[in-house]
């Protein structure tokens, strides 16, 4: 009896059954086990394994006598119904065709909708990183997130992952430091996430901007106490990128050569030395003083002078 | 070539009956399309679909698949009518899909796929919070998606990160995408004579030619953009203190050893002497270069072009 013949009859059995089966009635009436026994069991353990893989809630149920019953709860088996309308039904589909994630199209998720999946233009294609999926599966789950971070252990109640400027985030509150904090995926140590119990986790405050709470990027520096007001001059030709790493709202001065002047609020010379470093020798920072010694003292450096 | 998973064919096969459930009959052809197999397997799929269905598998306890002249009619069982729950896996990319649709600038926010995803989100772990993307929004990205949309040649002035060089083309545009964050065109250029990748958000002025394209080209793009090995590219090796882990955070690394010193040891490939510059500057003065020798002394140089622009 072919394999996929056997799981098929098993998932409709377990989802009618009135009460839960134990093994031996599974294998009586399905058909397509060995014998009693040893070999029998094992068959079924991997028939178990393979639909637990294929997202198949497969329930088991402690028996009197101590042996073990099988059932497929209704609830968790079929999805909630979304009541798509048509229009919406297209919209996600060109939505699956377009976008990749490292190799997943998305396209299964779409069968399991009872869509089949069409082509389309490719529009993106996003990274995944180890223990996004467990970090998301936790949101889904309202379970806490287990993992370490730079060899510190962390709980949180997870919120969302976001996606920004090439990075994945994780956002919730975090148990232990009791206040709200933001993770980058990729420096999970070894990418392991530990999901907890299912409802145990306090539920995404209702309203939560999740878009909202995502750094900056790195040479946009956020407000804060101990600013330090730079001006930066950006030759003729690299100036469009400036503008576009930046925003309009840093420029100070546009000149008739092409070159601009942004005004920057630093809040880290480190930081902004990285971010200069980006233009080598078509940017220039004119002041103040204290910065352009710093910025030259570290040239000096690396020049090996 | 049927295909020898059993968890995937299992898989296609419920999706595949849940799809039937919801008509009344379909054609082979259309059905093979919707699920990307052949015809020989769709049918091959329902032959094993006719033999399913509830103890004691007496005919009218079995699913009704009948296939007359290429096309199917099926009599579905309730059971197999509702759509299964999806996996963490599922949901995670079909919101990713649709939240990065959404993050293109001008995207309609609250259109059918705007609705389509909050029911989505709605049905799997709450009205908040889950999956947000959000790409960037480069000043020209507008220009450049109407050419590649009207198949305009244009020209374009685009500044090459890898090359630090400002350059003025001729393209045909092929198509605009966006990876991993940053938006590309894809175009033949006429002045490389080959298709090319560029940056959007390099892009410094689009103007129309008013030419048609030579002829349209089909878009090559696939994967991931990276570097491919080749005369633009150089595989580099560098030593350097503990402090540049951020590096193979950042960039495809091809080794890493961890020296007992407790420096790293790093090859990476580089695509372009702009791009190692940057690296090295960035990474500091305990940096070494280890191979090729023609670039030991790139940190020295670069940092003293730069030191040129102090001293006039």
């Amino acid at each position: 009896m072919d394999k996929v013949e056997r799981l098929t009859n098993i998932v409709a059995l377990l989802l009618t059954t009135t009460r839960p089966l134990t093994l031996d009635e599974i294998a009586d009436e399905v058909g397509g086990y060995p014998e009693k026994g040893e070999s029998r069991r094992a068959a079924f353990e991997r028939d178990k394994k393979t639909l637990r893989a294929e997202g198949v809630p497969l329930e088991v149920v402690a028996q009197s006598d101590g042996g073990s019953a099988y059932r497929i709860d209704p609830n968790a088996y079929y999805l909630p119904p979304l009541d798509l309308t048509d229009d919406e039904r297209v919209a996600l589909n060109l939505a699956v065709a377009g976008v990749n994630m490292d190799g997943d199209t998305g396209r299964d998720a779409l069968y399991k909708l009872g869509e089949g999946a069409t082509d389309g233009p490719r529009l993106a294609a996003l990274p995944t990183d180890d223990g996004l999926i467990d970090l998301f599966d936790a949101w889904r789950r309202r379970a806490r997130a287990f993992f370490s971070y730079r060899g510190e252990r962390r709980e949180l109640h997870v919120w969302g992952v976001a996606f920004r400027n090439g990075r994945w985030y994780v956002s919730g509150h975090d148990a232990g430091k009791q206040h709200e904090r933001l993770f980058r995926v990729d420096r999970i140590d070894n990418g392991e996430v530990a999901v907890g119990e299912d409802g145990t986790a306090t539920p995404t405050p209702a309203g939560f901007d999740l878009a909202g709470v995502l750094p900056g990027r790195q040479f946009n520096m956020y407000p804060q106490d101990d600013l330090e007001e730079v001006l930066v001059d950006v030759d003729a030709g690299w100036a469009r990128g400036a503008i576009n790493d930046l925003g309009e709202e840093f420029v100070t001065e546009r000149r008739d050569d092409g070159s601009i002047r942004v005004r920057l609020h630093i809040t880290s010379r480190d930081g902004f030395r990285s971010w200069l470093y980006g233009y080598l020798d078509h940017a220039v920072v004119v002041s103040p003083p204290e910065v352009v010694a710093d910025y030259v003292a570290h040239l000096k450096e690396l020049a090996g002078a | 070539m049927p295909d020898r998973d059993p968890g995937l064919r299992f898989r296609r096969l419920l999706a595949m009956v849940t799809w039937l459930a919801a008509r009344e009959n379909a054609k082979l052809s259309e059905i093979a399309e919707q699920f990307a197999m052949t015809e020989e397997d769709v049918e091959r799929d329902l032959m094993l679909v006719s033999m399913c269905g509830l103890p004691p598998y007496s005919p009218d306890q079995l699913i009704d698949v009948l296939i007359i002249d290429d096309v199917v009619e099926a009599r579905i069982p309730e059971y197999f009518h509702r759509p299964r729950q999806l996996t963490a896996n599922d949901a995670l990319s079909l919101l990713t899909a649709g939240r990065t649709q959404l993050a293109v600038p001008g995207a309609d926010q609250s259109g059918p796929l705007a609705r389509a995803l909050d029911k989505l989100s709605d049905a799997l772990g709450g009205a908040s919070g889950g999956v947000a993307v959000e790409l960037d929004a480069p000043l020209l990205l507008d220009d450049v998606q109407r050419a590649a949309d009207r198949v305009e040649q244009i020209e374009i002035t685009h500044y090459s990160a890898a090359r630090d060089a400002i350059s003025t083309r001729t393209v045909d545009p092929i198509s605009v995408f966006n990876d991993a964050g940053h938006w590309y065109l894809e175009a033949f250029c006429h002045q490389a004579d080959k298709v090319l990748t560029f940056r959007v958000d390099r892009i410094e002025r689009v103007t129309p030619t008013g030419k048609a394209p030579a002829r349209p080209k089909k878009s090559q793009q696939k994967g991931h953009v990276q570097p491919a090995p080749g005369a633009d590219t150089d595989t580099v090796t560098i030593t350097v203190g503990p402090h540049g882990r951020w590096v193979t955070e950042n960039y495809p690394v091809e080794q890493l050893d961890e020296l007992k010193s407790g420096k790293l040891r790093i090859t990476l490939t580089v695509s372009g002497e702009a791009f190692l510059d940057r690296l090295l500057l960035r990474l500091g003065p305990d940096v070494v270069v280890n191979r090729p020798a023609a670039k030991k002394d790139a940190l020295a140089q670069a940092a003293k072009r730069i030191l040129a622009r102090y001293s006039e």
